[in-house]
């Protein structure tokens, strides 16, 4: 499950205001124990590259799905709080 | 999970006794299900005494009430397990060193799916939200009348704060705009100042020439919340001081280094935070 949080909807806003935020959550399967992977990938315009870069990413592991989920969704929440209201869902 | 609960003006009153887990600090007390005449959901709030607290009955409090009541004290109850602000650690730390003054600390947990509309002051027409005035008339003509009956709290605008983050943040500052003579101090940390195309502004601009006394303020953001919440921020910053809020008076404002979109970097602003806001009076 892959979610981009944008701060605007708009197809006019200016690019060099573009900020998003990418959440995954990933199955990373295992053999002795089955794990869960949630990453969230920051990225923004930037003006001395002229396009969006994207920037640091912060990982948590999880063992069971529900931790998982319940995770991807407060950093959804969070996000929404932080300016990211707007969601892409990828798959 | 064993609960006592006790009928009272309304709300139902539980010391939380879970045999999973760890009791409640005594210093904290979780009230169940507390009522409202101007929104549809019960919430829970959660209040922290002082030290000392009981040894002193005769002595009264300044208050500070904060929203998202579940992410501040009970890792059991935050949005992210084990994730909270440290209320109780941080404000016990910051009053035993005398930095400062003994206060109550009332947490008011948010509804969940209806969080956001509680806590946003303009209706927007892709998200919804706007009812941030039943939830200031929740706070004020039910909630602290309650408080002030069962724990003894002072209640002049002096020794009354309100606070928040995020969404959180947003609501505590358009009610203490909208309620200048309640809350004389107020936590605004990493506010939603984006909401509704920052209509928030335009409110100040319009209500702070009309205040008589400007409530002293906590603003702060992080610097890793994205290039526009800290440019909100400072644009926010700049508006209070363009409407009489004096830096190191009546506003902190702060960029904090490093500081996140998060649980765990409200906690660690907490402290300072109460020291602004609550400072000890005398030694």
């Amino acid at each position: 499950m892959t979610e981009i949080l944008w701060n605007t909807n708009s197809p006019h806003s200016p690019l060099r205001d573009h900020e998003l935020v990418e959440l995954r959550l990933m199955d990373l399967g295992g053999t002795e124990e089955h794990r869960y992977l949630v990453r969230e990938i920051h990225a923004a315009w930037s003006a001395s590259a002229q396009q969006i870069e994207w920037k640091g990413f912060e990982d948590a592991i999880y063992l069971n799905e529900l931790d998982a989920l319940r995770s991807f969704a407060a950093r959804k929440n969070l996000n929404l709080g932080a300016g990211f209201p707007f969601t892409t869902t990828l798959n | 999970m064993d609960l006592e609960f006790n009928e009272d003006q309304g709300a139902e009153e539980a010391v939380l006794t879970q045999a999973d887990d760890a009791p409640l600090h005594p210093r904290l007390r979780l009230h169940k299900a507390f009522k409202s005449n101007h929104l549809p959901d019960d919430r829970d709030v959660i209040v922290y005494v002082p030290p000392g607290y009981e040894d002193e009955p005769e002595r009264t409090y300044p208050v500070l009430y904060l929203h998202d009541g579940q992410n501040l004290f009970d890792g059991r109850t935050s949005f992210v397990k084990d994730r909270t602000w440290q209320v109780r650690e941080h404000a016990d730390a910051a009053i035993e060193a005398g930095e400062a003054e003994p206060l109550v600390v009332v947490g008011i947990y948010n509804t969940g799916e209806r969080r956001l509309a509680e806590y946003t002051h303009e209706y927007n027409w892709q998200m919804g939200g706007g009812q941030a005035d039943a939830y200031g008339k929740l706070v004020t003509r039910e909630l602290m009348p309650w408080i002030a009956s069962q724990y003894r709290v002072r209640q002049d605008r002096e020794n009354t704060g309100l606070g928040g983050s995020s969404l959180g943040g947003l609501v505590s500052l358009y009610l203490g705009l909208r309620y200048p003579t309640v809350f004389g101090k107020l936590a605004v940390m990493s506010p939603s100042v984006w909401w509704n195309h920052k209509s928030i502004l335009g409110y100040l601009n319009e209500h702070a020439p009309q205040m008589w006394e400007r409530p002293k303020m906590w603003l702060d953001v992080g610097d890793r919340e994205g290039q526009k919440a800290v440019r909100d921020a400072e644009h926010l910053a700049r508006r209070l001081k363009a409407n009489g809020w004096k830096p190191g008076e009546s506003l902190h404002f702060e960029k904090v280094e490093g500081g996140t979109h998060d649980e765990a970097s409200w906690a660690g602003r907490v402290r300072a935070m109460l020291k602004f806001l609550f400072p000890r009076s005398s030694p």
